[in-house]
């Protein structure tokens, strides 16, 4: 076949193919903003469907069909805190019984960010990354939604145990909560036992789950550490309330800092 | 798996006499394909870390760092005096997660926090996964990445000291002695690249030549009592190792301008030193096995250190058998083997018994 041929063949179907991926992204879109208004004006069951005990119900929530983003946001919106891929991944697949590929991730922000760009549809919240009190850097693993407080997705010096710590309540509340409703009620369980575990005092007995008790240990020691570590997300985000919007959700760029390195940054693997 | 980095360092100071080992390293080869290149056929044996053994490793690493690294704090917190509670943690593998492309990413914000520390602020007690840099060229035109598993920082220096934790087993308080060489001379890489990064913040000085370890206790994947290790040894092999790869390096690249030939096109011309470590740890032993096949390399150490690279295998057995030394050194080796003999009454005196 002579190339010319092959490429009038070719074209206008990557066209439609970019024309079709770019309604796919509008309608997801406005699928979300609907599910936003439910949640804000619906009944209590329609507000947050996938808390509905209703199997039929459930099942239209957590069936294979949504798309991971709204998996990934309905997580946070649970945990309610910056929470790391792998968090977001074994609380989905205890929660929905969907499982998340850690690959899944890097693709999933790289889509978030280009759909971010100037000229592109708004969405009604995005998926971000929490940043580095100090520099703003993003900490990649470490993921937000937009429609927090800036100060929530800011990593202090003391955030670190301060989410683990909020974590880990959280876990046990939702444990307790989904106990007759999360596709893997026990998984969700060892998940919180597998943050509690590092909680003062804790000794873990298989198969028995002191969800109330982890709970009253992870809010005690969190009075101690939250105050001191909210003061310093609250300054550091009065200094990124100046930057653009683009920053403020995915980190200020890495500057090249010292000697150069990058002469034979591609020696490996060549 | 790429022969690059920390781990191209330490196979070369354990058999810095391996031209062609440290070509490799220069390289930054995958030994596999390599070895493919030059045999023209596949590796069918068992290559690389068993992948129990990387799992394991894996698994110990991951609950060492879960929940705000709660594990590791606690485990250093005991060694360097801190409250576990208020330990500040920094894991860049969190920060920038990935294997390509993230080291300088990782090496810039690693040198945010050296420079941080110069000035006197606030920096992390505990950094996991930082990056480093050491230069092989002093222009810094060839650096190799060097990634300590964690860095804590040392009150009583107040500078970090490179840490390393193994899933390798601490019995009565030992770690079994080659899980302990090789890991010694990764330290010892990460202590030199430290030292380095640190020469612009003016802080070099305060990097001592110690280590943090942390291993397995018997039970499970638990942590042992970490343990500080001085490398002194370890550091000047490293330092050595070094020289060789800038030396290989340069040699290669002088080669190279001539014809432009391939790394497998060398083998022939590149001299080997097959030694028994290769076994086990270089693709290659095998090939540089049969290449010296007429050395006394291939008997194992003691027998290719008792004859040397001058005195072939059939100049010995002709030795042994009689045949009258032409130096001092057949002389000397005559002698050795005709002793060996008769202590093991082969009845082969020879004539190179008590030659004076």
């Amino acid at each position: 076949m002579p190339a010319s041929n092959h490429r009038n063949r070719v074209q206008p179907a990557q066209y439609r193919r970019e024309e079709l991926l770019r309604m796919k992204s509008q309608l997801e879109d406005l699928l979300s903003g609907v599910e936003a208004q439910i949640r804000e004006t619906g009944t209590p069951e329609m507000a947050d469907p996938k808390e509905s005990s209703g199997r039929a119900h459930e099942s239209r929530w957590t069936g294979s069909k949504r798309p991971v983003r709204e998996l990934v946001l309905d997580s946070l919106d649970d945990l309610g805190w910056p929470a790391y891929t792998r968090e977001i991944t074994q609380y989905c697949a205890a929660r929905f019984g969907r499982e998340i590929a850690a690959t899944r991730y890097g693709s999933l922000m790289k889509d978030e960010m280009q759909a971010f760009r100037p000229g592109t549809s708004r969405r009604p919240v995005w998926l971000c990354f929490a940043l580095t009190s100090d520099r703003h850097q993003a900490i990649k693993r470490l993921l937000c939604r937009s429609d927090w407080p800036l100060d929530r997705r800011i990593l202090a010096p003391s955030s670190g145990l301060v989410q683990y710590l909020s974590l880990t309540a959280r876990l046990c509340e939702l444990a307790m909560k989904f106990e007759s409703s999360a596709a893997d009620a026990q998984m969700l369980r060892i998940i919180a036992a597998d943050h509690a575990r590092d909680l003062p005092g804790v000794r873990l007995t298989k198969g028995k789950f002191d969800l109330e008790g982890w709970r009253s240990i992870a809010l005690e020691q969190l009075r101690d550490a939250a105050e001191r570590d909210e003061l310093a997300r609250k300054a550091s985000a009065e200094r990124l309330e100046a930057r653009s919007e683009l920053y403020q959700l995915f980190g200020m760029p890495d500057l090249h800092e010292g000697p150069a390195t990058e002469a034979n940054e591609q020696r490996v693997g060549s | 798996m790429s022969l690059s980095s920390t781990r191209g360092l330490v196979r070369i100071s354990i058999n810095p006499r391996c031209e062609f080992q440290a070509a490799m390293v220069a390289e930054g080869v995958r030994e596999p394909e390599l070895f493919r290149r030059v045999t023209g056929r596949e590796y069918d044996r068992e290559y690389g870390e068993r992948a129990s053994a990387r799992s394991r490793g894996a698994k110990f690493e991951e609950n060492l760092c879960m929940n705000n690294a709660a594990l590791l704090r606690s485990a250093l917190a005991r060694l360097y005096g801190y409250n576990p509670e208020e330990m500040v943690v920094r894991n860049f593998a969190d920060e920038v997660p990935g294997v390509k492309g993230v080291r300088v990413i990782r090496l810039n914000r690693t040198r945010q926090v050296l420079r941080d520390l110069a000035a006197g602020n606030e920096v992390p007690h505990l950094l996991i996964q930082p990056q480093l840099s050491l230069p092989i060229e002093l222009d810094r035109s060839f650096v190799e990445y060097v990634a300590p598993d964690f860095m804590v920082l040392d009150g009583r220096t107040n500078i970090y000291r490179p840490g390393e934790m193994k899933s390798f087993i601490i019995r009565e308080g030992r770690a079994d002695k080659a899980d302990l060489n090789l890991t010694r001379r990764q330290a010892a890489a990460q202590i030199l690249a430290l030292r380095s990064e640190c020469v612009p913040y003016d802080l070099a000085g305060r990097v001592t030549s110690a280590a943090t370890f942390i291993f397995a206790t018997p039970y499970g994947l638990s942590p042992a009592a970490p343990f500080e290790d001085v490398l002194e040894g370890p550091i000047r092999e490293i330092g050595r190792a070094i020289e060789v790869l800038r030396a290989a390096r340069r040699r290669l690249e002088s080669r190279r301008q001539q014809d432009g030939a391939r790394l497998e096109m060398l083998y022939d011309e590149i001299p080997v030193s097959f030694q028994e470590s290769c076994l086990g740890s270089c693709i290659m032993a095998g090939e540089c096995k049969k290449k010296m096949a007429a050395s006394g390399r291939v008997l194992g150490d003691e027998i290719g250190d008792l004859l040397g690279e001058e005195i072939s295998l059939e100049r010995a057995v002709e030795l042994l058998g009689g045949a009258e030394p032409e130096n001092p050194a057949e002389r000397e080796i005559a002698e050795r083997l005709s002793d060996g003999a008769s202590i093991l009454g082969s009845g082969q005196p020879g004539t190179g018994r008590r030659v004076a």
